[in-house]
């Protein structure tokens, strides 16, 4: 009781005894302006009744009780509602209008209704002149308010009576926001009119949507100050620019004039990021922009506004640490870890080589804030897994994963996988159980599968689920069938292979799989010496007369004439060779080669039968000498993909291997990268080196193909003769202007026999990240970024600890987590343990960073780890621009001092990459 | 994501069906024969919130999609059409609350 009492008294009014007359009545003034009546009530009760103040305090107590009323009516108290009319009504009566000055006689048909207000100014017009700012009032009061009968008490001759009826008819050309005709049809008012303002103001309307900014600024000039619409004329204003502030954000909506606010505040921020403002005048300038573009609710644009910050990073135009910062600042706290993660995950989709399902596992910790409604939670969880799945695959992942990555993966998958190694097939089948409806997602685990060379249990059951997902689709049946085949499940491929033909009855694809199961019919019975019935599948599927086929069915034909005869070759391939062009007998010879060698193991086929293939072959192959350029490059042609389910390996070229210079010898500049492409592709990498190098012999240096140096230089770094970028970088920029294109589509080209940086660089063309300086590290103390990051309390524990830096001992600080990951690809390579721990960057002993990287060998553990891990993990640190010069460099100094031969091995495969199978050849 | 949404004119808490709806009426009322650059800008909204799938997957990597910051900024300050709406009185006198008596 004595709390609620103290509290009435300092609720309680302050005296304003000493406050003079004037004074209250100014305040009183402006509360009423803004609408605060309560108030205004308590100032103009303060001003003494009588003297000078009185017919003022009269008419404003009158406007304020009149509003005051109006509140309580809205709020339902309808009884002191009127009651307080009534007292506003006494203050009105008390005034009389008679006696007003002008002044006062505007304020006070200001706050009278406007039929009361037309009624008093009639009467007042009797006795005193008339007022044109009052009639301009009523004007306006009169279109606003559509209360015309109220002029009855005008008399007839008056002005606002007599142009009433023009104004009436265009009122409808009003409503309707034909402002060009309503102008038009006020055109017969008099300039003096009181209605006058409201003609110009037609007219300005209808050169704003017309566009006519000109005649908007020259009409605008006539406009009066108070007119009713203020705030439209002056966002009129602003948009003609004739003036710097614009009218209210509900006004720029009707009007639809925001956009150009949005753009130039958009404007702002973009400059604010580009000049590398500090992040506060970002901050600024994000929530004018955030407020313009959604005035309600501005969070979903602020979270935009960060994220586009976040790629602002990408340009080294913002710190990471300053993204998170801003959207600490901006965005609610439980929504900052999450909102991080998103932009590490978006910034990760540029480069093919970043990948890291860390940043993935963290944002699945924080589905339930970044995605609220509980339907869209396992929807998101599916993309997120099917982008990690996609983004792996594109860096190279698909068929290996370091260590460090697979137990990420394996957390991504919420532990469900744990004991077993984690892929990116099992990333995409999580995602394909929260969203089993994805049909792409059914295609993309199959090709990762494929690609794995999983079991094939695995694809038969992701297949016939995808079939039971969609029952109108023949695809998976037509896979099942190809898989089938390839078991040499006959019966199930039949089955299969009907479903598909009820479902697609049409499809060429069906006839195409008959036609191979004949033939995989065929060479089955072969190998189990019922040739009788191999034939006749054989010739069941010559039948059918498949294009796709035409090429091996020769080669079978002479494979089961050979084994079910046991003719010479020779003799038997006569009959079928004799009547082909010449480029099918070879094509054909070697393709028996390939046949041979796939049925090595069974016992129907001989050695002594594929050796006398291969004299045959020898015999015909000097003849490509015969051959023109395209005949000869034909010959290497790889088989058609549909035709894995015969063969393991597609290629033809290694069959030729003895006249592949033969045939590359035809070639002209222009043919020639087109062949040395297929050569790469089977991996006779020394064949291209050979011809490459043979060309160059004797030519003077500036009349060397530039493509063909890069074909070499990438060659030399993959197979590790080089052991940095240089040569690489040197063809490109030596290449001519008009060469441009040119190199940049073989760089495409050459990107998928290449790993890590090079990688990167040949698929973007973008060669600087292999170009870059040595880095400017200090021994003593942390790299610059992480000095700052110390600087500003970031709990993030720079110094390099004795391992690796485990990033999911850190994730307690998630954000810490998140910059970290960014750090890395920013230059976390200036920070490794061995140069900031034992090595001065001035000695140049080369012996000692070599130490120095033995003992890292040692301390992670990576010692007597397979090659193949070791190389993942080279390849990994290469990606960082900075970790790749210090490697690159020591590499060098290694070199240079001798020491290649004494490093261990593990020391070797850091610093000199080499892809996996490439013996090391000096040809060059 | 928000700028699909206000290239359609709707708020971000519209549902599937109020966004298809929007999309016909739009791309009646702008079709590409008349206004190709415009519409191209309705498709892609509504393509990018056309269903649940496309919206969680806009709302995820649609702004790795833009590829950069300043496209990405373009993309959402220039979502709103660049047109001089021509209002009636009545929508007028609303909007600047000029009809309180």
């Amino acid at each position: 009781m004595a709390r609620k009492r103290r509290d009435r008294k300092r609720r309680k009014p302050k005296p304003f005894g000493k406050t003079p007359p004037d004074k209250l009545l100014a305040q009183a003034r402006r509360f009423l302006d803004s609408r605060d009546a309560r108030s205004a009530i308590e100032r103009l009760k303060q001003v003494p009744e009588g003297g000078g103040h009185s017919v003022e305090r009269s008419i404003l107590l009158f406007a304020a009780l009149k509003q005051r009323a109006r509140e309580l009516a809205d709020s339902g108290q309808a009884k002191q509602a009127a009651s307080i009319r009534a007292r506003a009504a006494q203050h009105r009566d008390s005034v009389s209008v008679e006696a007003l000055g002008e002044e006062n006689l505007v304020s006070f048909l200001r706050h009278l209704d406007t039929s009361e207000a037309i009624a008093t100014y009639a009467a007042y017009t009797k006795t005193g002149p008339p007022i044109e700012r009052v009639e301009r009032m009523l004007a306006d009061r009169l279109i606003v308010r559509q209360c015309w009968g109220s002029l009855e008490c005008l008399d007839a001759n008056h002005a606002l009576r007599r142009d009433a009826d023009l104004v009436m008819d265009n009122i409808e050309a009003m409503e309707a926001g034909e402002w060009k005709r309503a102008s038009d049809g006020l055109g017969g008012l008099n300039r003096r009119s009181p209605y006058a303002a409201w003609r110009v103001f037609c007219t300005a309307m209808a050169c704003f949507g017309a566009g006519d900014d000109k005649g908007l600024l020259r009409v605008l000039a006539f406009m009066p100050d108070d007119f009713v619409l203020s705030d439209t004329v002056s966002e009129l204003k602003y948009a003609c620019g004739a003036c710097d502030k614009g009218g209210p954000a509900k006004v720029q909506w009707t009007l639809g004039t925001e956009r150009a606010k949005i753009v130039r505040l958009g404007e702002e921020l973009r400059k604010a990021i580009l000049d590398r403002a500090h992040p506060r005048v970002i901050e600024r300038a994000m929530t004018r922009l955030a407020n313009a573009v959604s005035p309600g609710d501005p969070l979903p644009a602020l979270v935009d506004l960060v994220q586009i910050a976040g790629l602002a990073t990408d340009r080294f135009l913002l710190e990471m640490y300053d993204v998170a910062v801003l959207a600490k600042k901006l965005v609610p706290r439980k929504r900052v870890t999450g909102l991080l993660a998103r932009i590490r995950l978006n910034l990760q989709e540029y480069g093919p080589d970043r990948w890291d399902p860390g940043v993935a596992t963290i944002l699945l910790q924080h589905l339930s804030t970044e995605f609220p409604a509980a339907d869209d939670q396992p929807l998101a969880r599916s993309r997120i897994l099917e982008a990690v799945a996609r983004k792996g695959k594109r860096s190279g992942y698909s068929d290996y994963l370091p260590p460090l990555m697979g137990s990420r993966l394996t957390n991504l998958l919420n532990g469900r996988n744990a004991g077993k190694e984690t892929t990116l097939a099992d990333v995409m089948e999580a995602s394909l159980e929260d969203d089993p409806a994805n049909r792409e997602g059914y295609r993309f685990l199959l090709e990762l599968l494929r690609q794995r060379r999983e079991p094939k249990d695995r694809q038969r059951r992701i297949l016939y689920a995808m079939a039971t997902q969609f029952p109108d689709d023949a695809e998976p049946w037509l896979d099942l069938t190809t898989l089938h085949f390839s078991r040499n499940a006959y019966r199930q491929a039949e089955k299969t292979l009907a479903e598909a033909r009820r479902l697609a009855p049409h499809d060429e694809r069906i006839i195409d799989l008959q036609a191979a199961g004949f033939l995989k019919s065929s060479d089955q019975s072969r190998k189990n010496n019922r040739f009788e019935i191999a034939d006749r599948d054989l010739k069941l599927a010559e039948e059918m007369d498949r294009t796709k086929f035409r090429g091996i069915l020769i080669a079978k034909r002479l494979l089961l004439t050979i084994v079910s005869s046991g003719r010479d070759p020779a003799v038997a391939a006569a009959a079928y060779l004799d009547e082909l062009p010449l480029t099918m007998q070879i094509r054909t010879l070697a393709l028996l080669m390939n046949e041979f060698d796939a049925n090595r193991q069974i016992k129907n086929v001989t050695d002594e039968m594929r050796d006398a293939a291969r004299e045959l072959l020898a015999l015909k192959a000097p003849e490509i000498e015969t051959l023109d350029a395209d005949e000869a490059a034909g010959l290497i042609a790889p088989l058609p993909g549909d035709l894995g389910i015969f063969y393991d390996d597609l290629h033809i070229a290694p069959f030729l291997s003895d006249w592949l210079g033969m045939i590359l010898d035809k070639q002209d500049d222009e043919r020639l990268p087109g062949v040395l492409d297929i050569l790469m592709e089977c991996k006779k990498w020394d064949s291209v080196r050979a011809e490459i190098n043979r060309r160059f012999s004797g030519a003077e240096s500036d009349k060397r193909d530039p493509l063909l140096l890069l074909y070499l230089a990438v060659i030399r770094y993959e197979e590790g003769d080089d052991f940095d970028t240089r040569r690489i970088v040197d063809a490109v920029e030596t290449a001519p202007a008009s060469d441009r294109e040119r190199m940049r589509a073989g760089a495409a080209r050459l990107a998928p026999h290449t790993t890590g940086m090079v990688r990167e660089a040949l698929h973007t063309f973008d060669f600087s990240r292999l170009d870059l300086p040595l880095p400017n590290f200090d021994p003593d103390g942390p790299p610059p970024f992480l000095q700052e990051m110390l600087e500003e309390g970031h709990d993030f524990d720079p110094d390099p600890s004795e391992d690796w830096p485990d990033l999911d001992q850190m994730a307690q600080d998630e954000v810490s987590l998140i910059m970290l990951m960014g750090a890395l690809h920013e230059g976390l390579g200036a920070g490794l343990p061995w140069e900031s721990r034992q090595v001065s960057p001035l000695d140049g002993e080369a012996q000692q960073e070599l130490n120095a990287l033995e003992s890292l060998i040692d301390q992670t553990r990576l010692r007597d780890h397979p090659n193949s891990s070791l190389r993942k993990m080279a390849e990994i640190l290469r990606e960082v621009p900075e970790i790749r010069n210090n490697l690159e460099r020591t590499a060098r100094k290694c070199e240079e001092a001798g020491l290649r031969r004494e490093m261990s091995h593990e020391a070797r495969i850091f610093l000199f990459p080499r892809p996996y199978g490439h013996p090391q050849r000096r040809l060059f | 994501m928000l700028a699909h949404y206000q290239t359609l004119g709707l708020s971000p808490s519209a549902s599937t069906q109020d966004v298809r709806q929007r999309y016909l009426a739009l791309i009646r009322a702008h079709p590409p024969s008349r206004e190709p650059e415009y519409s191209q800008k309705i498709v892609a909204a509504y393509e990018a919130l056309k269903d649940n799938r496309s919206r969680i997957d806009t709302a995820l990597f649609g702004l790795a999609r833009c590829g950069d910051f300043e496209l990405a900024l373009d993309e959402l300050v220039q979502a709103r059409p660049q047109r001089r709406l021509s209002p009636g009185l009545e929508k007028l006198v609303a909007a600047e609350g000029a009809d309180d008596e």
